[in-house]
């Protein structure tokens, strides 16, 4: 688990896992906030579970304690405002 | 957000109720397994227990009012529910096939206009259970029958001969699951080809093969264009919504056996990975799976088909029988 401190950290690391989960051929893609996750990165069900479980292991909070699921996750800034959400609940229970 | 609108009065041909008193725990842990052996692969690290307990909390819809809210944002106006009997395989089911029978009752009475159901009863247990379907159509109000191989027969076993009279007599379709499943249960019967035999002895009884859009999609679209009286459903093509846009359905609809396609959704299989309106979506963007058919053809996909099997059932069979 690392410790994030600022919100360029935070998406960095966003950027990094969506990277693990995407399709090879898109290595090069710009991503923004605006994409979808399945229709502009091609990531499909099993990548969106692995990227919820990511985020658990890296910022040490539980899923489950949070109000936006998976299955509300649509597109990139979803998941960055998750990832500054998770990172906030995990400082506070520092 | 995208906000595009779903056509209306789409007709969703494959769902469950969303609930462990209908889905036993011993199918989803069988479930889960698969799904945790996939990401332990990729180096996640999950726990059975973890998954499961996400899982589970997306069966907490026993009366289908989560369903209803999700259909209305997708733009479903109707759904078929559908009852396997686990009850003979399953040694954990929580109700009786007959108990369930009464649950899925109380989901009609609870949502007039917006459900269908079609029943299961595992052959194997007589004629109570032939019984029993017969008052589920002339009673209970359902319109189908569910038959799921993968508990241990096949589905042109004489077993199932009594409820495919039943069906020809009350003209009801029968959807009948095609290709694997949870671990937890057989999938040495679930080939489409196992069904020719039934389909050919009851040529008046329409068959719908469950995940023919995906599962043994080649034989399933063979089925559809030479047997008159053979369906399928697209339920499990969530799975293939990737950059390509649905490239198992667009393979299906491109086979031009749209006459015989049914859209469905298997909810709750998929409710982790995203809510119907995610699900239907896809369908109707510009450059998705339907968009190289015309439009009747998507009408018939989306809605007309199902119409046309249900519009068939008698209440009240003719007094021959």
């Amino acid at each position: 688990m690392s410790v994030l401190h600022s919100a360029e950290e935070v998406e960095a690391t966003v950027i990094k896992f969506l990277r693990e989960v995407m399709p090879w051929r898109l290595a090069n893609k710009e991503i923004s906030h605006a994409m979808f996750l399945q229709k502009d990165l091609g990531i499909d069900s099993m990548g969106l579970v692995a990227l919820a479980f990511r985020f658990e292991e890296e910022f040490g909070v539980d899923l489950e304690e949070f109000p936006v699921e998976v299955a509300d996750i649509r597109q990139v800034g979803d998941v960055v405002a998750l990832a500054r959400n998770m990172t906030l609940a995990a400082k506070k229970s520092a | 957000m995208e906000t595009q609108r779903a056509a209306p009065g789409i007709i969703d041909a494959h769902c469950h109720i969303a609930s462990e008193d209908y889905i036993p725990r011993s199918f989803v842990s069988g479930a889960v397994s698969n799904m945790v052996a996939a990401l332990t692969a990729q180096g996640v690290g999950v726990t059975s227990e973890k998954v499961e307990g996400m899982y589970r909390k997306k069966l907490g819809d026993p009366l289908c009012d989560a369903l209803v809210a999700e259909m209305a944002e997708s733009g479903v106006s109707k759904s078929i529910l559908l009852v396997p009997d686990f009850t003979y395989t399953l040694k954990d089911c929580r109700l009786t096939i007959e108990e369930s029978f009464r649950g899925h009752r109380e989901v009609l009475a609870r949502h007039p206009g917006k459900f269908e159901v079609f029943g299961g009863v595992d052959p194997r247990w007589g004629q109570d259970g032939v019984t029993l379907f017969e008052r589920s159509l002339a009673e209970f109000g359902f319109r189908g029958l569910k038959v799921y191989p993968p508990c241990g027969f096949s589905p042109s076993d004489p077993m199932m001969f009594p409820f495919y009279e039943l069906c020809d007599t009350y003209r009801v379709p029968a959807l009948v699951h095609t290709g694997p499943t949870s671990p937890a249960l057989a999938f040495d019967t679930s080939d489409p080809f196992m069904l020719d035999e039934a389909a050919r002895r009851f040529p008046r009884v329409n068959f719908i093969l469950a995940h023919g859009g995906v599962n043994f999609m080649n034989e399933s679209v063979m089925m559809c264009a030479y047997r008159p009286n053979i369906y399928l459903d697209t339920s499990g093509y969530q799975t293939t919504l990737c950059l390509n846009g649905g490239g198992a359905l667009r393979a299906v609809v491109a086979r031009r056996v749209n006459h015989k396609v049914l859209f469905g959704t298997d909810w709750p299989v998929f409710r982790l990975l995203g809510k119907q309106q995610s699900f239907v979506e896809p369908l109707m963007a510009e450059a998705g799976p339907l968009s190289e058919t015309s439009e009747r053809e998507r009408e018939l996909i989306l809605y007309k088909n199902a119409e046309r099997l249900l519009a068939e059932a008698v209440r009240s069979p003719p007094a021959t029988h």
